[in-house]
């Protein structure tokens, strides 16, 4: 793989629901935990440990609050998390690339340009 | 990893980065702000009408700013700054202002040769009448700023 210095394959990021947790909060400052929990329809332990091995990791941070008088949590993508995340997607982007570039192309027709041609064309 | 894992990712990714920004697209400021800062702007102008209370009007300031922090430190999905178009963003929020600026001026511009006791009171009515029904037009209008960053 060549191209983008930036680019760098995460291994803690690409499992699945890991990769579905970091793109979701991608766009965000901040996400409420049920918001993650429901697009990605994981159990609540299930979320809770996949959110866990970020953390340790320094990919997400916690905030703790309230809301109507419920108690919420929120998450971020740490500095060092979103550049991991934006590191893993351009090695993805790297990968895409490099295979479409490999792939053999498709014959090319060359024009024909020959009177007969031409006379068929504007018959 | 092959190229069709590495594709399909790709596509999950862009799929839940759209799910997170559509999500903040349908948000909506709940009544309470909404109400809150009508209700603030309204007591703001009316003490204008109060020789002692002029100096207290721009305190009103405070609790609209700490509301609006609150507001935004509540939602589900507060996005990240890149994702917002800012000059448009920026747009929006100086033309709002601008409004209300001129709607204030102009209710008593008319109200000024009816010789009304408190024209700043009744001025502020109608501002925080504007806050309320111009609200989810200026929500929406803040949604459209809400594009992708550039990678």
């Amino acid at each position: 793989m060549s191209g983008n210095p930036a680019a760098r394959f995460d291994e803690l990021i690409h499992a699945p629901a890991r990769l579905a947790i970091a793109a979701l909060m991608a766009p965000a400052e901040w996400v409420e935990f049920r918001f993650i929990r429901d697009r990605t329809e994981s159990s609540d332990s299930a979320l809770s440990k996949q959110l866990a091995t970020l953390v340790n990791a320094g990919y997400v941070e916690i905030r703790k609050g309230a809301v109507a008088g419920r108690r919420a949590t929120w998450f971020r993508l740490t500095l060092h998390g979103r550049s991991a995340f934006e590191g893993h997607v351009l090695a993805l982007e790297q990968i895409v690339a490099d295979a479409r570039r490999a792939a053999p192309q498709p014959p090319v027709r060359p024009t024909d340009t020959s009177a007969a041609a031409v006379g068929a064309e504007t018959a | 990893m092959d190229s069709i894992e590495a594709s399909d990712a790709l596509r999950q990714v862009r799929a839940r980065e759209q799910q997170t920004l559509d999500a903040a697209s349908e948000a909506r400021w709940p009544w309470w702000y909404v109400g809150a800062i009508a209700g603030l702007s309204f007591v703001m102008l009316a003490l204008l009408d109060f020789e002692s209370g002029a100096a207290y009007a721009g305190l009103c300031a405070v609790p609209i700013g700490v509301l609006t922090e609150r507001m935004a430190r509540q939602a589900s999905v507060r996005l990240h700054p890149s994702r917002y178009s800012s000059r448009r963003f920026w747009w929006l929020a100086v033309a709002s202002v601008a409004g209300l600026l001129v709607l204030y001026t102009l209710v008593r511009a008319l109200l000024e040769p009816l010789d009304v006791a408190v024209p700043s009171t009744l001025a502020g009515l109608a501002v925080a009448a504007a806050i309320v029904a111009g609200a989810p037009g200026v929500q929406r209008a803040l949604h459209s700023t809400i594009g992708r960053d550039e990678r």
